[in-house]
């Protein structure tokens, strides 16, 4: 297997510029469920590698168009509690040429965002290693968005990329974490078969264009008052009262306040990888 | 003639498998990341013995193999061994799964009440409504469908 990608990183280097670069890493991307929790959570990630660019995301978006399309199908009431949540809350998506990440939000309700970043990973590479998928690996460090990192990256696998938004060792990072392995992501498979993409949905999505500096002024403004705009809704429409699945009356006002005022208690607690 | 290569073949991989001073003592279905080894000094009928501990560690650290080998290429203690293979490893899953419990406990991602609405609120298209009462009205049906009223 190890063998069968590093022909193949040779085949597509020295072939025709017009054979795309294309195949796909799997990451096990685990994190803990919120700020001082010990329970863990994780879930599959991918970096799909194109010949210009790589897109960095998390499979659950896709599980939820296939459960939500399954469900229609079979005429059944979507249950959206059920459906399986974003661990990231975005898209990646990197242009190792001009060292360009684009963020695309996904954790919003009537607006999205993007913002391009470049940011400047200062690694130190040690000469620990040991081995991943059969690969070995070296010790690197960075520093990024108030975290320490720890990187193990391959120079047999020479694309300077890896996932979230890291990049810049020379070999493509199989493994990296913050020294509180608050975040971890593990490459646990490498294909030449892209199984499941996420162009669609940032190709036919309208992101709003925006700084970094901005995005993170106007999250914070979200997460402290989330349903902001269904109450302006509410208010402006006068639809006080609406009739649950079971047919009683319900009052929006207080059922708002209630969830509100849990969404900010998530969001005081929530495990954010950016501090 | 294809059969004899192959019952060749099956002996051969066998006696491999059986010469080996591996002794595997437990494997189970995860897929292995890394192999941690690490050369031990056990002491028995007053000698002492070096034996190479191969763990074969999962995805989150948890255990996926365990195999002993006896460097010193003594046959009466590699004997022992695999005569008390059960015994060692039904010691051993008692300890992996304390350990592998303890080490960590991955569950499922939780969706939280943000999300849902969000996902509601997209799949719906509700800020896509010709009017503002559309709007309101599909974001609240999200309301009261994510708090499971």
């Amino acid at each position: 297997m190890k063998n069968t990608i590093i022909l193949f990183i040779i085949f597509i280097c020295f072939s025709s510029p017009t054979i795309a670069q294309s195949f796909v890493i799997q990451y096990d991307y685990s994190k803990h469920v919120m700020k001082d929790s010990t329970r863990i959570v994780s879930q599959n990630t991918f970096l799909n590698i194109e010949e210009n660019y790589s897109t960095f995301f998390s499979e659950a978006p896709y599980l939820a168009d296939s459960i939500m399309t399954s469900d229609e199908k079979l005429g059944k009431k979507i249950n959206f509690k059920a459906l399986p949540a974003d661990l990231l809350g975005c898209y990646i998506r990197k242009k190792l040429s001009s060292k360009e990440v684009i963020y695309y939000s996904d954790e919003f309700d009537e607006h999205e965002y993007k913002y391009i970043e470049e940011p400047k990973f200062i690694w130190k590479i040690s000469t620990e290693n040991k081995e991943i998928l059969g690969y070995k690996v070296y010790l690197a460090t960075t520093k990024y968005a108030g975290r320490n990192y720890e990187a193990y990256f391959t120079s047999e696998i020479p694309i300077q990329d890896g996932p979230y938004k890291f990049f810049g060792l020379p070999g493509l990072i199989l493994e990296i974490y913050d020294e509180k392995k608050d975040h971890h992501f593990l490459a646990v498979g490498i294909s030449k078969e892209k199984k499941i993409t996420i162009e669609d949905r940032i190709s036919k999505r309208k992101y709003i264009e925006t700084s970094k500096q901005k995005f993170i002024e106007m999250r914070k403004n979200h997460i402290q008052a989330p349903l902001k705009r269904t109450f302006e809704l509410m208010n402006s429409t006068q639809i006080y009262e609406k009739k649950d699945a079971n047919g009683n009356m319900v009052d929006m006002r207080k059922l708002l306040n209630e969830m509100q005022k849990k969404m900010i208690e998530e969001y005081k607690k929530e495990n954010r990888i950016e501090l | 003639m294809t059969k004899q290569f192959f019952l060749f073949l099956a002996l051969l991989v066998f006696s491999f498998s059986y010469c080996n001073d591996n002794i595997l003592i437990y494997k189970n279905d995860l897929k292995e990341v890394k192999i941690n080894t690490v050369v031990i000094q056990k002491k028995y009928n007053d000698k002492i013995y070096d034996l190479k501990i191969s763990v074969g560690e999962g995805f989150l650290g948890k255990v996926a193999s365990f195999s002993i080998e006896v460097l010193d290429n003594d046959s009466e203690f590699k004997n022992l061994i695999v005569n008390n293979r059960e015994k060692i490893k039904s010691n051993l899953l008692e300890i992996i799964t304390n350990s592998n419990s303890l080490q960590r406990s991955a569950i499922g991602p939780v969706l939280t009440v943000g999300n849902c609405v969000s996902n509601c609120t997209k799949t719906w298209q509700c800020y896509d409504q010709p009017t503002q009462t559309g709007t309101a009205l599909c974001a609240l049906d999200c309301v009261l469908e994510c708090a499971g009223a």
